[in-house]
């Protein structure tokens, strides 16, 4: 890669050397549009190029992707797909084994990372789904209240870092500005014109491919690394014991409507997974102690008609919580996690996608075998 | 701020949009005075206080050694503003560097000193502009330069924002005269700044900031790395820095363009430089001529004997290896280069020129001679400032001595491209002297625009999103 740079930093140091004996004047509109055509062609080129060549910014979830993406593993695989609630609380090694215990031949990966928004996701999903020619059979997608509320969530992890920048190519402006637009707008004045000229620069830069190929890689070429965070410190700023016993033991209307550029944007998302050979698209949320949040859940989920919904707001899960097995009011401690992956093991039987899993991927087998 | 920072990037046009859009000689001083503010207060806003000490100096003593005054006063003047000015450099920046050192000097002789701790914050570019203070003082006072009577162009000049933190070192009798020429915004200065900026930037962003990561493991852990990898790891620091910090020169003087000042020329490619006397006539030419000027020549420069002249040389080298960091490295640096231009004056004086070398030899073939013997002794010195110890430094020299131990971590082989990039820019910044002739794009503007379009956007691929602060900021 440093090869590449350094032969790319020398054409760029000629190019522009080369050019040193300008025209002493130019038309500036003349010169501005062709200083635009060139800099909007090559950057066009290299985008189009980094698709051909599948070039991915060198990101956490590429590196949570590559664990399945170049897999000699031929089990159905079950990919989930959500943020930190997911990253600290889904511990996808455990849960493949208690599978293979209950008879389950499947695999489990997480590809969940904290502060991963809507688009963030979407993108390396699709990123992994172009990537790979073993898609997963069952792709779980957490709808996280806090992602679905903003289209602009990005921010609040970090502006004009490369996290933020990548997530606004065509699509990622496209949901955002919809949104922006929708029933997902700032509040305030001030507020709109902030999100807009931070849309408007994000967008500008990725369409610029700002460091783009300083950091691009095949995901083939990514080190595996697990999404599992095991948390193990409580948060200071954790709500109190009884503030958790009062939560969990809460039941409360959803804090916000579903907003509808959510519910698309999902819906988009399932579509394009089932067309690149996904076979079942269902949806999830970890458990938290806001009671209005648990029940967004449920109402957001109950849009996907047809689609498996696991809702961490089931009481018997929530009665095993303890107080002292919260990080904070949104994420578990490491023993929490454990408790909730069992659970999710005993959803996932009782959602009966497993048995629809192995069958199909049995019947794939035995059609692939009898040609 | 740096000028490679999306800040900066957001600043700049800013303030160079009020600038050309508001009138008066006058109000664009002062936005600039307080642009300059502004940039170097986004560091820290405690930087302000202490140049702003340095800027009531300068002005209070420039008004008491301007013409008028009495050989004494003046002297007293210079002797005051000179002296604070320096004395405030040394307190920021050597305090804890003489401390620690005398308190191992005592403890060596058997003593137990309680070593006095204080925290000191190093502002960023003190080094840069409390010379500039002092080049205005002096200059002043020898009447190269009028003591100006308003605060805000003093302040103007050793604050401008452009060359505040990294210089050029830029002499009152060349600046100062700038702000009273009136300026007009012209497609040619902009076309002309825009270019100085991109091939500044393209040298920081593109090649010092990916040569960095080459470098920087090996000099953290020396011991780890084989010979090869330390002499690439030195060849590739070299380079960094070259383009680290003539990348900043270009870009201070494209962004100086922008408002219609000229800043003086840092670098002319100072890696086909023939002899270590070349090298520092093209390597950071604003402290070797203010080397020069105010301490070479003052100490006596090369009047009277040859030991005079060496131990002036010495002592300049020394002083100029100290002014760029509290560290042995550096003052060992300094003097190394005092012994390189020393051993080329004795190799001049008793080799060169009694047995006619120049001549007999064929130019080009002794021009490449001279190049690889300068450029071994430049590359390895480079090692020991980029050291994190002595002991690191001669590491270095080991190394290319091939004394080392064998084996260890390699590193990359594309670290021996990295001569390609200074080659490519040389070739191509000297080619009228080599006689290479590049398609010109005069009669082609739309082709050329299009092409510099086209070279931003690759440039822009790889460019760094945490920019690095630049090499020369820590002086």
């Amino acid at each position: 890669m440093v090869v590449v740079v350094i032969l790319v930093a020398t054409a760029v140091l000629a190019l522009v050397a080369s050019a040193l004996r300008g025209p002493p004047a130019a038309h500036p509109v003349r010169a501005v549009i062709a200083f635009l055509a060139g800099l909007g062609l090559t950057a066009g080129a290299i985008k189009g190029a980094a698709h051909m060549a599948q070039l991915y910014p060198e990101a956490e979830l590429a590196h949570f992707a590559a664990r399945v993406v170049e897999s000699e593993d031929a089990r159905p695989t079950i990919l989930f797909l959500g943020t930190s609630m997911s990253a600290y609380e889904i511990d996808d090694v455990l849960l493949t084994e208690r599978l293979h215990d209950l008879g389950f031949d499947v695999r489990a990966v997480s590809m969940s990372m904290a502060g991963a928004s809507q688009q963030e996701r979407d993108l390396h999903l699709r990123q992994y789904l172009r990537a790979t020619d073993n898609p997963p059979d069952v792709l779980m997608v957490e709808i996280s209240f806090p992602t679905d509320a903003h289209s602009w969530y990005v921010f609040n992890i970090g502006k004009f870092s490369e996290r933020a920048i990548k997530q606004f190519g065509p699509r990622g402006l496209y949901w955002s500005v919809r949104a922006y637009f929708g029933d997902g707008r700032p509040e305030g004045l001030y507020e709109h014109g902030r999100i807009a000229a931070l849309f408007g620069i994000h967008a500008t830069l990725n369409a610029l491919n700002i460091g783009f190929l300083r950091d691009a890689r095949p995901l083939s070429s990514l080190e595996p690394e697990p999404s599992y965070e095991p948390q193990t410190i409580v948060d200071p700023e954790a709500p109190t014991h009884e503030e958790i016993v009062e939560g969990l033991s809460s039941d409360a209307a959803p804090e916000i409507d579903t907003p509808r550029w959510a519910t698309a944007f999902r819906q988009v998302q399932a579509d394009y997974a089932r067309g690149a050979g996904v076979r079942e698209v269902g949806y999830y949320m970890p458990p938290t102690v806001q009671p209005g949040r648990r029940s967004y859940f449920d109402v957001a989920c109950a849009v996907h008609v047809g689609a498996a919904c696991i809702s961490g707001n089931d009481p018997a899960l929530l009665e095993q919580l303890d107080p002292e097995l919260w990080r904070d009011d949104r994420h578990l401690l490491e023993p929490g996690a454990q408790i909730y992956t069992l659970w999710l093991v005993e959803q996932l039987v009782g959602s009966g996608l497993l048995e629809r899993m192995t069958d199909q991927a049995s019947a794939a087998h035995e059609s692939g075998g009898a040609q | 701020m740096i000028f490679s920072s999306v800040e900066f990037l957001i600043f700049f046009p800013a303030v160079f949009i009020v600038y050309w859009l508001v009138k008066g000689k006058e109000t664009r001083l002062r936005l600039l005075l307080l642009a300059s503010a502004v940039f170097y207060g986004w560091w820290d806003w405690r930087f302000l206080a202490l140049i702003g000490v340095v800027i009531a100096i300068s002005y209070t003593a420039g008004m008491g050694v301007a013409p008028g005054a009495s050989p004494a006063s003046k002297r007293r003047w210079m002797w005051f503003g000179v002296g604070s000015n320096l004395l405030m450099l040394a307190f920021f920046k050597y305090f804890n560097f003489f401390v620690d050192n005398g308190v191992l000097a005592l403890e060596s002789l058997g003593l137990e000193p309680n070593e006095p701790m204080l925290s000191i914050l190093l502002p960023v570019g003190v080094s840069f502009y409390v010379f500039q203070a002092v080049s205005y003082i002096v200059d002043v006072a020898r009447g190269h330069a009028h003591g100006e009577r308003r605060l805000s162009r003093v302040a103007l000049y050793i604050a401008f924002f452009p060359q505040l933190v990294a210089g050029p070192i830029v002499r009152a009798a060349k600046f100062m005269p700038q702000m009273d020429i009136p300026k007009r915004l012209s497609a040619a200065r902009l076309a002309s700044a825009a270019r100085t900026f991109a091939v500044g930037f393209v040298y920081k962003a593109l090649i010092a900031d990916n040569l960095a990561p080459i470098a920087d493991p090996v000099f953290a852990d020396m011991a780890s790395y084989s010979n090869m990898a330390v002499i690439g790891a030195t060849m590739a620091f070299a380079a960094q820095m070259y383009f680290d910090f003539a990348g900043y020169t270009q870009m201070a003087q494209g962004v100086a363009r922008g408002f219609g000042y000229h800043l003086p020329r840092n670098f002319a490619f100072p890696f086909t430089a023939a002899s270590v006397s070349e090298y520092w006539k093209r390597w950071h030419m604003s402290l070797s001529t203010f080397l020069r000027d105010y301490l070479f020549i003052p100490l006596g420069g090369n009047r009277g004997s040859t030991a005079f002249y060496y131990r002036n040389l010495m002592i300049t080298m020394f002083l100029g290896g100290l002014w760029h960091g509290a560290a042995w490295t550096f003052v060992l640096w300094g003097w190394m280069q005092g012994v390189g231009l020393i051993l080329h004056k004795i190799y001049r004086r008793y080799v060169e020129i009694p047995f006619r070398i120049a001549e007999r030899v064929p130019k080009t073939a002794y021009w490449i001679f001279g190049v690889a013997v300068t450029q071994l002794f430049v590359v390895q010195s480079r090692g020991l400032f980029r050291a994190e110890s002595i002991g690191d430094g001669f590491e270095v020299f080991a190394a290319f001595a091939g004394l080392r131990h064998g084996g260890g971590v390699e590193i990359t082989w594309a670290v021996w491209l990295v001569p390609l990039l200074v080659i490519v820019d040389a070739v191509i910044g000297r080619r009228r002297e080599l006689g290479l002739t590049f398609p010109t794009m005069e009669r082609r503007p739309i082709l050329y625009w299009a092409t510099l379009g086209g070279a931003t956007a690759l440039a822009l691929s790889i460019y760094p999103l945490e920019a690095a602060p630049f090499i020369y900021f820590q002086f």
